[in-house]
């Protein structure tokens, strides 16, 4: 397909990044949803902490990657991406700060 | 075949982008965070250094030798030490989970100091020996699924300042034989640190501020 300024779009290659981004979304739901279902409420919201800190981080950042690309395969959607680039930045500066002063974090300990 | 169905496509991007990811975790984490992460904070004496309970278990898969130094004397980290444990002063980690949903204590506990040989610390987790503001040993009961009969030890040692250097040493001895033990592989070997770290750190923040 060719768009208005005669620039070549691969459609199935935007549509299968697209799929991606929903695959790699729903495994960092998941990665949340799932402790809710399986713990008890007194420590749920630990695990959640913890799972942010941890394991969700390295999914969060499988997402970042994927974002990342998706800025330059799929330009229509360009804010979504850059959006949410900037929010797991943020999720994993905090997690370097939570890392490196852990005995301070009275919410945690 | 992948190319002509988007959805596919994506899932084989996924699958293989995940598998390069984790073989490239593994090649880190093995090549340099692990041995990094199994001596934290501790110098190569503390590490070659014998402590209690080395004996309890010959050449284990997880050998774990951390420090920090507190500027504190022993007698006055000891008190930390005695009192902690699961429904008694936490484990100065992570309150919501290892102590019942409980923070972890921010003063010493009296009615802790008296620990005992035979006393435990988690259900599964009894003192062995200890020798006050020296040593103490903790050992994993038969219960204790994968855990069992791991040693986790700590010492106490003074430094010519006056303050102590808190080692601790993990050992547990595991196989990749069957899925309960693999599982615990998986999540223990990268991610005790996280707890263990945090355990020290509490200890030093207690004790300095104390």
């Amino acid at each position: 397909m060719v768009n208005n300024n005669g620039i070549v779009i691969d459609e199935n290659k935007i549509k299968a990044f697209r799929w991606l981004f929903y695959i790699s979304l729903f495994q960092l739901l998941a990665c949340f949803i799932v402790p809710a279902i399986l713990f008890p409420n007194q420590v749920l919201l630990y695990i959640e902490i913890l799972n942010a800190l941890t394991v969700g981080l390295l999914f969060g950042l499988y997402f970042l990657g994927v974002n990342i690309y998706g800025i330059f395969v799929d330009k229509m959607r360009r804010p979504i991406y850059i959006a949410i680039i900037i929010f797991v930045s943020v999720w994993t500066i905090w997690t370097i700060i939570t890392w490196l002063y852990i005995e301070h974090m009275y919410y945690l300990t | 075949m992948f190319k002509q169905h988007p959805f596919l496509r994506a899932l084989f991007i996924f699958l293989r982008s995940w598998i390069i990811a984790i073989i490239a975790l593994l090649i880190l984490y093995f090549a340099w965070v692990r041995e990094w992460q199994m001596t934290w904070g501790a110098t190569k004496q503390e590490v070659n250094r014998h402590m209690a309970g080395d004996e309890l278990l010959e050449d284990p898969a997880l050998n774990a030798t951390r420090a920090v130094e507190i500027k504190a004397s022993p007698e006055q980290v000891w008190p930390w030490l005695v009192q902690m444990g699961y429904k008694r002063a936490g484990l100065y980690s992570f309150g919501g989970l290892d102590n019942g949903g409980v923070p972890s204590a921010e003063r010493i506990i009296p009615e802790y100091q008296n620990l005992k040989v035979g006393d435990f610390i988690l259900p599964m987790l009894k003192v062995v020996e200890m020798e006050a503001n020296k040593s103490m040993l903790w050992v994993f009961q038969e219960r204790a699924g994968p855990w069992q009969n791991a040693t986790w030890s700590w010492g106490l040692y003074e430094t010519d300042r006056g303050h102590t250097r808190l080692v601790s040493r993990l050992r547990q001895h595991y196989t990749l034989n069957s899925f309960p033990e693999t599982i615990n592989w998986v999540i223990v070997d990268p991610m005790e640190i996280f707890m263990m770290r945090t355990t020290l750190l509490g200890i030093k923040r207690r004790a300095e501020s104390n």
